[in-house]
C-alpha cells in the first residue's frame, strides 16, 4: 500500500473505533509536522522573540528525541503535544468556517467538538500531510502555549516534557518529588484545556451569526 | 480523591500547587512539616480533599527517603474522616 492509501485505510479504522490505527495516524502526522515547522523556523531570518527561541528549541530537541526512538504517547489524550495538535487544529477549523461564512455572507452552523468526536473531527480537518496553515498555526500555538504560561518553572517543565522527557526524568533534574512534576503537568494541561482551548471554542454562548 | 479525578478551576489547582510547593520546601530544608500546617480549615471540601491526597504523597515520599515507613495505617489515624481519600491516594501512588 502507498503511503497515502495506508493514512485513508487508518482513517477509516479510526471511524470504526481503532485506537491503535488513531495512534498511527498521530505518529505519520505528527512526524511531518514536526520536520515541517522545525524546517520553517530554521530557515527563517526573522526577530527571534523570546517565544520564537523557545519553540525552536524545543522542536529540536523533540526532533534529537524522535531520532532516538523517543516519541510522545499521542494517543494519551493527556500528552501536550496531542493538546496543542489540538488546539491549533480547532484554530484551523474556524478560520475555514470564518472564510466560508464570508463567502457565502450568510449563516454558518457552528458546533463545537465534544472530547468523544476529537479524533474523528481533528484527522479529518487536518488532513492526511500538514498543511503550510496547519505548519504556522501549530507554531503559532506553541508561541501563544509558552508566552502564556510565561517564565519560570512552569514553562521550563513544559519544554522537557514536550522535549520527550519523563516525569522521573524531570524530577531528578528539578530537584524535587515526581507527584509534584505530575501535579504540575496537570496544572499545565489544565490552563491550556481552560484557559486556552475551552476560552477559543468557547469564547460566548451564542455566534453573532 | 485525586487532583485529576474532580474538575478544580485554575486558581484552586494553583493554590493546592502553593501550599504543596512550601511542603516540600520544608522538607527539602530539613524542617520536616506536618500535613496539618499547610491544610487550611476554610478551604472549599473538592479542593482541601485534593490537598490533602497531595501532601500525604508528598509525605510519603519523603518519610521514605529518609528511610522511614510510613503505613496507612498512620494517616487513617491522623485523618479519620477521610479514610476513602487516604486509601484512594495511597493505593493509587503504589500503581504508579
Amino acid at each position: 500500500m502507498s503511503d497515502s492509501k495506508h493514512v485513508s485505510h487508518w482513517i477509516d479504522l479510526i471511524k470504526d473505533g481503532d485506537s491503535l490505527a488513531a495512534h498511527q495516524i498521530w505518529h505519520h502526522y505528527f512526524d511531518r509536522l514536526v520536520r515541517a515547522v522545525r524546517g520553517r523556523l530554521s530557515g527563517q531570518n526573522r526577530a527571534v522573540t523570546d517565544e520564537e527561541d523557545v519553540v525552536l528549541s524545543v522542536f529540536n530537541s523533540f526532533y534529537d528525541a524522535a531520532q532516538n526512538g523517543r516519541f510522545p504517547d499521542l494517543a494519551d489524550r493527556d500528552d501536550l503535544w496531542r493538546l496543542l495538535l489540538r488546539m491549533s487544529a480547532r484554530k484551523v477549523i474556524d478560520k475555514r468556517r470564518h472564510d466560508q461564512r464570508q463567502r457565502r455572507g450568510g449563516a454558518i452552523q457552528l458546533h463545537s467538538l465534544d472530547q468523544a468526536d476529537d479524533d474523528k473531527s481533528v484527522i479529518e480537518v487536518i488532513g492526511r500531510e500538514p498543511s503550510p496553515e496547519m505548519v504556522f498555526i501549530m507554531e503559532e500555538s506553541l508561541e501563544q502555549f509558552f508566552s502564556h504560561l510565561g517564565v519560570g518553572q512552569l514553562r521550563d517543565l513544559a519544554v522537557a516534557k514536550l522535549e520527550g522527557y519523563s516525569n522521573a526524568e524531570i524530577s531528578v533534574r528539578f530537584e524535587c518529588s515526581e507527584r509534584t512534576i505530575e501535579r504540575r503537568l496537570h496544572l499545565i494541561r489544565e490552563k491550556l484545556q481552560q484557559e486556552l482551548l475551552d476560552h477559543h471554542e468557547h469564547p460566548s454562548e451564542k455566534t453573532p451569526d | 480523591m485525586s487532583i485529576r479525578q474532580k474538575k478544580l478551576p485554575i486558581e484552586a489547582l494553583e493554590r493546592i500547587d502553593n501550599f504543596c510547593s512550601e511542603f516540600e520546601g520544608k522538607w527539602q530544608s530539613n524542617q520536616p512539616p506536618t500535613i496539618e500546617s499547610l491544610l487550611p480549615e476554610d478551604l472549599p471540601e473538592h479542593e482541601r480533599d485534593a490537598l490533602l491526597a497531595e501532601l500525604i504523597v508528598l509525605d510519603v515520599d519523603y518519610r521514605q527517603r529518609r528511610g522511614e515507613t510510613p503505613t496507612s495505617q498512620d494517616y487513617l489515624d491522623r485523618f479519620p474522616d477521610d479514610s476513602a481519600l487516604i486509601k484512594e491516594a495511597l493505593n493509587e501512588d503504589a500503581k504508579r
